[in-house]
């Protein structure tokens, strides 16, 4: 036992370089496989949408239609996930931090039109069906909405009015009430057709 | 004679790097009694394993807690990997492990930092952190993050160590054992440091092993247990692993036993690295857990043996998903040391079971 233990290391700490660096004027290289930012080759890309929905944030949007596809910086934790699971392999992690911004923004990155001979369409559902096998995935039964057509009357009344009228309040809800009283009749001689007694 | 009074003690004190609060019932400057009660962090995340597929969540496991980040996700992937049945290549199992005790050298020195800022020793605290900057920054260069990685999975590991990392990292460590000797000598043999630890917040074997104790805390009263020595895993592979144990049962003994098991997992990482077999390090991952699959799985971390269990229900989301961490052990033996305790050795008691109250809460 005695006081004074750490005194060797305290002493020689004095003539030894300083530990830490004289941030921000100075900044540490970063290694090179740090994980920074997601970055995206926008010309692999199919935009098929399995990013988006296995992203454990839920800051990716992808949008076909549009052809973008879009990433909310402040909301990716970086953990790579969305890397492994795109079936294209156009994801990737840069090794750099994004640049804070005093506001908090997407990213947007627009994916070409590819060419090419064989039909884009088909291909995408091959490569997106491959990816969920590897992944073990059950692809969504496509739910199918019900569609009741309009009845007659219905197609009148909207004849009718047809930009035409202005309508107080309690006239649209009157309107609204024969409306779901039409489409509730529509139903149940639908139901009735079936569950008829033969 | 005084009167009894109740002096209330966090959730934010200058000593907790984590929020607890503590009721403590004070006479003539002596506690009389210590009531914990948590509940200021929680976050809900076991609640989340039912809109995150088993996959997704991994990745909050590891948000847990941010010391033992690796170590939950690791406890997370092999209980998945239990119930699903996947059998991971020995390589990812060896790099799982190295990572898993690198995160333990850096946890434990960072506690040996606040303890020494707990007992008031400023220039201690800077070495142990200085240190472990080294740890981190190996942690920053194998798997591209400092704290939480999202390098496991389930099925392996991301990531693969390479040869020329290897040798860095034990050259990185072995560099450290020399530094940390000297902070160690520091620790066990400067005489203020004795007198703030030594004989304080004794708990005898007995009440230990009945309070079912675990962890450094435990193993500073004599348990004998480490869910290291059940040799799971790469575990099985070391030629030999004893458990770091004292008998003295106070807040001296329970630095002790940290100090000797930083050392211990730098001997573990030198003989795993000399040992690890060559090969894959994931396997891919098809299917779900089944309905009604379970499984559990123990896992040192560097607080304790922390429990796992998970159940499947058929689809990609998992039924449930609990764990028991070592602090929800420990708190119990932390208020049986605080008993009689004087209050100015509070904190140093507190901080001796390395409370990590983000675990416990979830
Ligand atoms: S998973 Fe890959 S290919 Fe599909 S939309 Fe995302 S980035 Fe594009
Ligand atoms: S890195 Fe993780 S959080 Fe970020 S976009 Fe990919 S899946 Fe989402």
């Amino acid at each position: 036992m005695g006081a004074f233990k750490l005194g060797r290391m305290t002493f020689g700490s004095l003539f030894k370089k300083p530990a830490t660096v004289r941030y921000p004027y100075e900044t540490k290289p970063a290694p090179p496989g740090l994980k920074g930012q997601i970055a995206i080759d926008p010309a692999k890309c199919i935009l098929c949408g399995m990013c988006e929905r296995g992203c454990t944030t839920g800051c990716l949007t992808v949008d076909k239609g549009s052809r973008f596809w879009e990433i909310d910086r402040y909301r990716c934790v970086q953990c790579g996930y969305c890397i492994t699971i795109c079936p294209k392999e156009c994801l990737s992690m840069l090794p750099s931090y994004a640049a804070a911004a005093p506001q908090k923004t997407s990213e947007r990155f627009e994916v070409p039109e590819k060419p090419g001979r064989d039909d884009p369409k088909a291909r995408e559902r091959k490569a997106v069906q491959e990816a969920q096998e590897r992944r073990g995935d059950v692809p969504a039964a496509e739910v199918q909405p019900v569609q009741v057509p309009p009845t007659a009357a219905e197609e009148a009344r909207l004849e009718a009015l047809d930009g035409t009228v202005t309508l107080k309040d309690h006239q649209v809800e009157d309107l609204l009430r024969l409306m779901d009283a039409d489409r509730a009749a529509h139903v149940r001689n639908a139901l009735g057709d079936l569950s008829a007694p033969r | 004679m005084g009167t009894a009074s109740v002096i209330p003690f966090g959730p934010q004190h200058p000593v907790l790097p984590e929020p607890l609060h503590l009721d403590l019932v004070v006479e003539d400057e002596v506690v009389l009694e210590a009531m914990p009660q948590i509940g200021f962090v929680h976050r809900g995340l076991e609640r989340l394993v039912r809109s995150k597929d088993y996959n997704q969540f991994l990745y909050v496991a590891e948000r847990i807690c941010g010391i033992c980040a690796f170590g939950h996700s690791m406890g997370y992937a092999e209980t998945v990997e239990r119930l699903m049945g996947i059998e991971i290549p020995q390589r990812a199992d060896y790099l799982r492990t190295i990572w898993h005790e690198m995160s333990r050298i850096h946890s434990h020195i960072l506690w040996l930092g606040l303890a020494a800022d707990a007992f008031g020793f400023e220039s201690l605290f800077m070495h142990c952190w200085r240190l472990r900057e080294r740890v981190l920054d190996l942690f920053e260069k194998t798997t591209g993050g400092r704290v939480i990685f999202s390098v496991c999975k389930v099925g392996g590991v991301q990531r693969d160590i390479s040869p020329s990392q290897m040798s860095e990292i034990l050259a990185v460590l072995d560099g450290l054992r020399d530094e940390y000797s000297q902070l160690v000598k520091t620790f066990l043999g400067d005489s203020s440091v004795y007198s703030r630890t030594a004989g304080i917040g004794a708990i005898p074997h007995k009440d230990a092993v009945e309070l079912s104790m675990v962890g450094p805390f435990g193993r500073a009263s004599g348990v004998n247990y480490d869910v290291r020595m059940l040799g799971h895993g790469a575990y099985g592979d070391l030629a030999d692993f004893q458990p770091v144990l004292s008998t003295d049962c106070d807040c001296y003994a329970r630095m002790e036993v940290r100090c000797a098991e930083v050392l211990q997992s730098i001997d573990i990482i030198a003989e795993l690295a000399s040992k690890i077999p060559a090969g894959d390090i994931m396997v891919p991952v098809k299917g779900n857990p089944a309905v009604d699959a379970e499984a559990c799985n123990v896992l040192e971390q560097p607080r304790g043996e922390c429990y796992y269990y998970a159940k499947g229900n058929g689809s990609k989301y998992l039924d449930r998903m609990r764990m028991r961490t070592p602090t929800s052990q420990n708190l119990a033996g932390m208020t049986l040391a605080l008993k009689g305790c004087d209050l100015a050795d509070v904190n140093m008691i507190i901080l001796t079971i390395d409370p990590c109250v983000s675990c416990t809460e979830r």
